[in-house]
């Protein structure tokens, strides 16, 4: 049974009542719209380091690169939960020791939401950048019809969080939602690790 | 080369510091959350005012010395009446500043609250006159030119140019790489000088937004530049990309010859720098320590 047909029933047993301004249709139509809504992707400023058009490339980590390896990646909807096929996200980051390249495109690229709105790279946790609290990864996000969104991915794992995020993202002022600290997960062996983080990102539409 | 001009005490570390083009006062946000301001030359202590909590994350400064911003995290933006410590003007938006600039007559402020447009308001009323272009990835610096006829823009995207008067585009460039952080007019008002983490200073015909002129590479990225009172000077604040607060040179440029006038390292990352309007017209910057706020004249 799925949720329609649930609200359905319930509404048929008496335990779900609509409103005489409402048909049972048009109500679980709006029922489902905003539970499908999704709340926008907090806004986080653009940092002195943006490049335009960096080259497309998932891979940011090159093969030696020293820093833990991680794995980034995210599905791209505007505020009604639809996936948005074809954004496009331009992301650049500081290394493991937390200086950017500013005269090359070493962890930079533009990448492309596919038909499922997914976007993956996998790079290096970046190192903190003298001048900042947390380590981050800057996005710019844009698709037609929409806001561009600038942000920044935050990992709950930064020692600055002292294990304990809910209670010390503001310690980094620059972070202005808790939603911006993603969790880290470790996979592979000891000598092998590999965190993992997952993005969300949600455009407003214009 | 510089002179030390002024060490003013401080009881708790400065985290911004805005110094008035008249030369008549400097002021400083402190990590105490107390605004201090202090008259010029000689130093002494006008005045201090309890920020409430609030951390500054932008400032600015009328040349006149009198009106004093603050943009704070949460969003909050106050101008005060230095002469009287009294808000002139607060308001809140949804994200904090990125930018903000007095013209240089001190009537209007434009000010760039996150992702929303750049907002030019009339500093007397407290009333917003118009809204620039909403920009890719908002702006990182504001400037008027001398005459108030123009307003540019460091957007992420580009360097955009409006007519001052209805905020209505004028030109844009982008001619650069990496996102430009100053912006500034040539004092003629024709051209717009423009730099950042690209080392390069480049100058844009304010009319058609045209590259006319690109200097050499600087050694470090450029966070602020700002042209003479006579006009016939650069000066530039820059920054080392890969730690903020270790030293990096301050230097001043002949804007005909482009030659280099002058360069000096400062002993820490400088945090604020003015030309000043005096006889003897000379960059301020400004430097600090945990007790203390320096204030230094490059030669």
């Amino acid at each position: 049974m799925n949720r329609r047909e649930l609200l359905a029933k319930c509404a048929a047993l008496g335990s779900l009542t609509v409103g005489s301004s409402l048909s049972l249709r048009e109500a679980l139509a709006n029922w489902e719209e905003q539970e499908k809504s999704r709340k926008p992707t907090a806004w986080n400023e653009l940092g002195p380091f943006y490049r335009r058009q960096a080259p497309r490339t998932a891979h940011l980590r090159a093969p030696g690169d020293p820093g833990l390896p991680v794995a980034v990646s995210g599905q791209v909807f505007d505020a009604r939960g639809s996936l948005l096929d074809g954004a496009t996200l331009e992301i650049w980051h500081a290394n493991h020791l937390g200086h950017y390249d500013i005269e090359g495109n070493r962890y930079r690229t533009t990448l492309v939401a596919d038909h499922s709105g997914k976007y993956s790279f996998d790079s290096v946790i970046p190192g903190h950048y003298p001048g900042r609290v947390c380590q981050h990864i800057h996005y710019l996000v844009t698709a037609p019809g929409h806001k561009p969104l600038t942000t920044q991915l935050y990992f709950a794992t930064d020692p600055v969080f002292e294990g304990d995020p809910d209670r010390n993202y503001s310690k980094d002022p620059l972070i202005q939602s808790r939603d911006l600290v993603r969790p880290v997960m470790i996979t592979g062996d000891p000598k092998a690790i590999l965190a993992s983080v997952t993005f969300e990102i949600v455009l407003e539409r214009l | 080369m510089s002179r030390q001009e002024a060490t003013l005490a401080t009881p708790s570390p400065v985290t911004a510091v805005m110094i008035a083009k008249n030369a008549s006062l400097v002021a400083g946000v402190s990590q105490d959350h107390k605004l201090r301001i202090w008259a010029l030359p000689d130093a002494h202590l006008l005045r201090t005012v309890d920020l409430n909590g609030r951390e500054a994350n932008v400032t600015a400064v009328s040349d006149d010395g009198r009106w004093l911003l603050m943009g704070d995290f949460a969003g909050g933006v106050t101008v005060w009446d230095s002469s009287s410590g009294e808000v002139r003007l607060e308001q809140r938006f949804q994200h904090y500043l990125t930018a903000a600039a007095f013209s240089h007559d001190g009537r209007l402020v434009g000010i760039a609250p996150g992702s929303e447009a750049v907002k030019v308001l009339d500093v007397a009323s407290n009333r917003m006159l118009y809204e620039l272009e909403r920009t890719l990835g908002g702006s990182d610096a504001i400037a008027f030119s001398r005459d108030g006829a123009l307003v540019a823009t460091a957007d992420g995207d580009a360097v955009r140019v409006y007519d001052a008067r209805n905020g209505k585009l004028i030109s844009q460039n982008s001619d650069f790489s990496l996102v430009q952080l100053t912006v500034e007019f040539t004092s003629d008002g024709k051209q717009i000088v423009a730099a950042g983490g690209d080392k390069v200073v480049v100058f844009i015909d304010a009319a058609t937004g045209k590259t006319v002129r690109r200097m050499k590479k600087t050694a470090e990225a450029v966070l602020y530049l700002e042209v003479s009172p006579d006009g016939s000077q650069l000066a530039a604040i820059t920054f080392k990309a890969d730690n903020t607060s270790l030293p990096a040179p301050v230097i001043v440029w002949d804007i005909p010859s482009l030659q280099k006038r002058a360069e000096w390292v400062s002993p820490a990352g400088v945090l604020s720098g003015g030309w000043i309007r005096t006889e003897d017209g000379h960059f301020l910057a400004a430097t600090v320590t945990p007790d203390a706020l320096h204030l230094w004249r490059v030669r």
